[in-house]
This record gives C-alpha cells, sequence and structure tokens, in this order.
C-alpha cells in the first residue's frame, strides 16, 4: 500500500515537471520555483494540522500510536518548512535582490520553522520516557495554536511577497495541483513510515 | 468558587514569600536586563538614528530573558524536595495551581519592569511621560502573555537535564506573535506615532491591544487546559 502510494506520488511529480517544463513554463524562469514552494508551504501547514489532531488525540485516548504519529508529522513538518524557507530564500534573492528580510509571509514561514525546530529538540530533550509523550502532545497543541497568531500579527509588517500567483494558462493550475497533490501523498506515506519507525525503537527500549 | 480563589492565593502568597526571603531570581532578572541594556548602548552609539528602535528591541529582549528566569525558577523550586507532589496530593485542583504560578510571574515581571523601563529610558535618552499609560497597557499584555507560555513551558521543561537552554528555544518559538505587535507599539510610544520603518503604516494603538489581548485571552485559557496534563 504504501509503495504504492510513493510510486504514484514520484508519477504525479514526473507529470508536473514534465507539463511544468513544456507548456506550463512561467516567465522569467526563476518563478517556475513556486511549483516546489507553494506544494511546500501547503504540506508544511497540513502536517502542523496533523500534529494538533494526533496530540489531542493522544491526550484523549493515551494511544502511543497517536504519539508516534504527531511526532513522525512534527519531523515531515520541519523539513516541508525547510524546503518552504530556502526555495522562499532562493527566489527572494533572484526576484528582490536580498535572501530574507522582515515582511508578512517570510516571518510567518520562518517562525513556522521554528515551532516545528523547537517540538523536535523538546522532544530529544527528554532522557527517560516518563511523562514524554504528554508534555509533547501539550506543546504540539501551543505550538499549532500559535500559527493562525504568528500570521494575523505578521499583517502588521510591510509585505514584500507576491499578494497571489496569477497564471496565464490552465497548464500551469493543472501542474501545480499535481504537485500539491503529489507533494501531500508523499508527506503522508512519509508520517506513515516515521511512526512505525518510532513504534520500533520504542519496542527495541 | 472560594475555594479555587483560595488554593491561587495560597499558592501565590507562598511563591512571593519565597522570593522575598531569597530575592535570588529577581536580582538576576534586574542585573541581566542592566547588562542587556549596556551593551546594546554601546554597540548602538555608532548608529544614534536608530536609538528609539533599539530601545524597544532592548526593553523586549529583557522581558523575554527575565521571564525565561522567572518561569524556569518558579518550577524549579517546587521540583526540589517533592514540593510538586505535596502540592499535587494537596487535592488542589491543577489549573488552580496555573493560576496561581501565572499571577507570581506576572507580578514579578511587573515589578521588574518598574526598575528596567527607566533604566532603559536613561541609557537610551527617551522620555515617553506622554504615553506612560499606553506603556503600561503593552507592557502588561507583554508580562501576561509571555508569563501564560512561560508558566506552562516551565512545568514540561521540569524533567529535563537541559531545562534552561530548552526552555529558552520553545519560549522565544511561541512568544513570535506577541513580540511583533508589541514592538511596533513601544515604537508608536517612543516615537510619539512616527513611521516606524518596517511595520506597515495607518496602525492604531487599539488594533495592536486588542491584538495582544486576543493573544492573551487564547493561550492563557489553552494553557490553562492542558496545564493538568504536563503535572501528571
Amino acid at each position: 500500500m504504501r509503495v504504492t502510494v510513493l510510486i504514484t506520488s514520484f508519477v504525479l511529480m514526473i507529470a508536473s515537471g514534465v507539463i511544468a517544463n513544456t507548456k506550463g513554463a512561467i516567465e522569467p524562469v526563476v518563478r517556475n520555483i513556486v511549483y516546489i514552494h507553494v506544494p511546500a508551504s501547503i504540506c508544511s501547514l497540513v502536517c502542523f494540522g496533523g500534529l494538533f489532531v494526533f496530540s489531542i488525540m493522544y491526550l484523549i485516548k493515551k494511544k502511543p500510536i497517536f504519539d508516534y504519529l504527531g511526532a513522525a508529522s512534527a519531523e515531515v513538518a520541519f523539513v516541508f518548512a525547510t524546503v518552504l524557507n530556502i526555495t522562499g530564500m532562493i527566489f527572494a534573492k533572484a526576484e528582490w535582490g536580498l535572501w530574507w528580510t522582515p515582511s508578512m509571509r517570510l516571518i510567518t514561514s520562518a517562525i513556522l520553522w521554528f515551532l516545528a525546530a523547537a517540538y523536535l529538540i523538546l522532544r530529544s530533550s527528554f532522557n527517560e520516557q516518563g511523562n514524554k509523550a504528554n508534555l509533547c502532545a501539550v506543546f504540539g497543541i501551543i505550538a499549532f495554536v500559535d500559527v493562525p497568531f504568528v500570521y494575523i500579527s505578521a499583517r502588521m509588517m510591510r509585505d514584500i511577497h507576491r499578494p497571489s500567483f496569477s497564471f496565464d494558462s490552465s497548464w500551469q493550475s493543472t501542474a501545480l495541483g499535481l504537485a500539491i497533490l503529489a507533494t501531500i501523498m508523499l508527506a503522508s506515506t512519509l508520517i506513515w513510515m516515521r511512526a512505525d519507525i518510532e513504534k520500533l525503537n520504542e519496542k527495541l527500549n | 468558587m472560594s475555594n479555587s480563589i483560595n488554593i491561587i492565593k495560597a499558592i501565590f502568597v507562598k511563591d512571593l514569600i519565597n522570593e522575598l526571603r531569597s530575592k535570588q531570581t529577581f536580582a538576576s532578572m534586574v542585573v541581566l536586563s542592566i547588562i542587556i541594556a549596556w551593551i546594546f548602548r554601546l554597540t548602538s552609539s555608532v548608529i544614534e538614528s536608530a536609538m528609539v528602535s533599539i530601545a524597544a528591541a532592548v526593553i523586549m529582549v529583557s522581558v523575554v530573558f527575565s521571564s525565561i528566569l522567572c518561569c524556569e525558577r518558579s518550577f524549579a523550586v517546587e521540583h526540589g524536595d517533592g514540593c510538586m507532589d505535596g502540592l499535587l496530593s494537596a487535592s488542589a485542583d491543577r489549573g488552580n495551581i496555573y493560576i496561581g504560578k501565572l499571577l507570581f510571574n506576572v507580578t514579578m515581571l511587573c515589578i521588574f519592569d518598574c526598575v528596567m523601563v527607566p533604566v532603559v529610558c536613561v541609557c537610551f535618552n527617551l522620555t515617553p511621560a506622554g504615553n506612560l499609560l499606553k506603556l503600561i497597557v503593552i507592557l502588561l499584555l507583554v508580562n501576561i502573555g509571555v508569563s501564560a507560555v512561560g508558566t506552562l513551558l516551565g512545568s514540561i521543561v521540569m524533567s529535563i537535564k537541559s531545562r534552561s537552554s530548552v526552555l529558552s528555544i520553545l519560549i522565544m518559538a511561541l512568544i513570535m506573535p506577541m513580540m511583533i505587535p508589541a514592538i511596533s507599539g513601544l515604537l508608536m510610544v517612543f516615537s510619539a506615532g512616527a513611521d516606524s520603518g518596517m511595520f506597515s503604516a495607518g496602525q492604531s494603538f487599539s488594533e495592536i491591544a486588542g491584538m495582544m489581548a486576543a493573544y492573551d485571552a487564547i493561550f492563557v485559557t489553552v494553557c490553562w487546559l492542558v496545564f493538568g496534563f504536563t503535572v501528571g
């Protein structure tokens, strides 16, 4: 099942790449980074949502699987937030001539990365199991509650970012849609696999 | 209801008496903030034009670092000698323990502000006299928000060996949404509403205070609800 989802996501990614390279190319060429940047941003938010849901589920049901899924969601959120920030910085340098500046969406994506990193640091800091799962679940919940505030407060800053994307053809929208779908499938599989590894680690310990 | 108030009052008074006897946390907070102000003043002597922005940053940095000291200490004293087990076995509601600790941390930060803000004003030659009420509102809202998050995180990191460093990372990551309107408000207070660079123009003080009050209300409620899970 996992292999099938993984292969399907790669096929969709290749299809998205082919369409983006042929009929869906955006001018100037640097703007084609949108096909990686936007899916990464949506995926990191979805993974944060996953962390929130699994944390609440763990606190209610106390089943270890929700703790493993929460931890896996945070790790995958961290990976996609890293991709989001790096692709954003590459685009910013090419488009605006600077790597980073205090601007609404740039701050929001940076804080997403900080929150995911803070969760992973907290998780790796416990010497013994004890109350670890409970404490990480509590942090997962308040980290997610923080996200809308990050976005609202960042609106107080001047925004250098493009307000929205306007595509010239439906091929471009199709390529982006496929890229988003493929990335979400990839993220789900990664969470699934990472949760299994976490479960095996617990068994070994 | 009156039982809850009694428990909150007992925890608050216990922590306050503890601190009045040792004065350990408050002394560290004040000395740290004076050192921060001093270092920033020395390094900012080359950029006199940015004095107001730097002073706002110094106030925020001082409050954040002092809150880390305060929140960590407020739970560290309970961790030793099984005090926390005593508190829990005294059939006190977990939420009341959180509110008692939160009130203590907010009080400590308010007293700390009374010392730190004049020091920063003297160092950076600022006169917020015309906007004193606005300054008090912003600092109070910052203290409540930082303490709400800090008190919960203080109990989360209690069982970690390197808790100081982990607590610093967790608090700073979570209070970013509070820092942005707070710095914007402080710039408004110190520069009497002048345009403040990177912040978008046309913000009113009520908008900034409203945003901070919403952050405080939501985080106090969420942290109060989940605190019980952190102390077992």
